[in-house]
């Protein structure tokens, strides 16, 4: 048994079919699938739930969902953007709970992790940088907001260095976040599957308690990484954009 | 394994257009009423919180008001009692000043009674005299004659004298 095969056909994407939109191919693949279904389940889930809480009716997924969502305003928005930030707490709950979703998704049986796929967190990553320089200009103006790259009170002949390493920072912020949520849901399935690998590599069925063992432990870890990235992307998020929305002066 | 960190722009757009999508869904129809609820309920728990408070507070001031009240009227009703007494005390004097001045006024009353009707008693008796001495003198000079009818008439006139006097309230 091919060990790279299996991981391959476990981990990577599979084009189910091609689609064309003037030249750009769009093909219709199984993360862009999985990608789907977490929309629809977060439309399912979230619509009914917000209207039951408007009717003031308790039971446990309003509970829960309102636990997040309080979390996520109180601990992750508040404190890193202010009051201010509250107009962008829509996008971040929607990319909490979307990451979230397609993390969990990819748990289930027959699912697969969207989120471990560098196209999707690369696209996710290129939305929060896309947020973070929108929410600076829309804050201060296209001019105050590029002048706001760097600290201001620099010395002059120290800009001109301060502005590439600014923009790189930048850039390097976003990048850092599509790889962080990448390699994290990926990890934990490489792992897993080359845990249950052992068992085919010794040809041995004594070794399967205690590879089935490890990859339950290492499974209930991944549950736990889904929580934790999706938590991770969400606050760098929010602490990139209050920073865009709140120079240091 | 290569393509583990090939970037496919078709699932890039898809991923951009879904998620996209999903902020602009999600956030009209599921987190705008909800926070718009939540808020609410927090707002409601707000006031709820403030009113009781104010509530309390008023409570503490009219209890503050009632303590005070009951205060006022103790030491009131404390002095309406010590008024009371002293009051008391002034009426029994009085009471036994104007008795003993009656008293006394009706004593005096009496011996000024029987001080006049010692006088009018002794003014009765010096007449009844006077009258007796008259008569003893009528007698006197009507019997002159015999001595042994003098001494009689001495001795009768002594007796009828003393019988007055022994008759007599006083003397």
């Amino acid at each position: 048994m091919n060990f790279v095969e299996l991981l391959e056909h476990h981990i990577l994407n599979h084009t189910l079919s091609r689609w064309t939109l003037g030249g750009l191919s769009l093909p219709l693949s199984k993360h862009l699938l999985m990608l789907w279904i977490s929309g629809v389940l977060a439309v399912l889930l979230f619509v009914p739930v917000a209207q039951l809480n408007r009717k003031g009716v308790r039971n446990t997924a309003v509970s829960l969902v309102e636990m997040f969502v309080l979390f996520i305003r109180d601990e992750i928005v508040l404190p890193n953007m202010g009051a201010h930030g509250l107009k962008y707490l829509p996008y971040m709950l929607t990319l909490f709970f979307f990451i979230l979703l397609c993390n969990l998704l990819g748990m289930v049986p027959w699912g697969s992790t969207a989120t471990g796929n560098i196209s999707v967190t690369a696209s996710l990553a290129i939305c929060t940088f896309l947020l973070i320089n929108f929410a600076g200009i829309r804050e201060f103006g296209v001019v105050h907001y590029v002048k706001n790259i760097v600290p201001s009170g620099l010395p002059l002949w120290l800009v001109p260095i301060m502005y590439p390493i600014e923009l790189l920072g930048l850039v390097t912020k976003s990048f850092a976040l599509c790889i962080r949520l990448f390699a994290n849901m990926i990890a934990g399935h490489i792992v897993i599957l080359s845990f249950l690998g052992l068992i085919f590599l010794f040809g041995s069925v004594l070794i399967a308690p205690v590879a089935v063992a490890a990859a339950v432990g290492l499974s209930l870890l991944e549950i736990f990484v889904a929580f934790l990235q999706a938590y991770i992307f969400t606050l760098l998020t929010s602490i990139f954009v209050g920073a865009a929305v709140h120079p240091q002066h | 394994m290569e393509n583990l960190l090939n970037p496919d722009i078709g699932l890039m757009v898809w991923t951009v257009v879904t998620f996209l999508c999903l902020v602009f869904l999600l956030g009209r129809f599921a987190w705008k009423p909800l926070l718009a609820a939540i808020e609410e309920r927090e707002r409601r728990l707000r006031n709820d919180i403030s009113a009781a408070a104010q509530a309390k507070e008023s409570a503490e001031s009219l209890k503050q008001q009632y303590e005070r009240q009951l205060v006022q009227i103790e030491t009131r009703a404390q002095e309406m009692l010590a008024q009371a007494q002293k009051d008391g005390q002034t009426i029994q004097a009085d009471l036994l000043k104007k008795a003993q001045d009656e008293s006394r006024k009706l004593v005096e009353k009496t011996r000024l009674q029987l001080a006049e009707e010692q006088k009018e008693l002794i003014r009765e008796l010096r007449s009844e005299v006077s009258q007796v001495s008259m008569a003893i003198a009528e007698k006197v000079i009507q019997r002159t004659i015999d001595e042994k009818i003098q001494g009689e008439l001495l001795d009768e006139a002594i007796e009828k004298l003393a019988d007055k006097s022994r008759k007599g309230p006083l003397s």
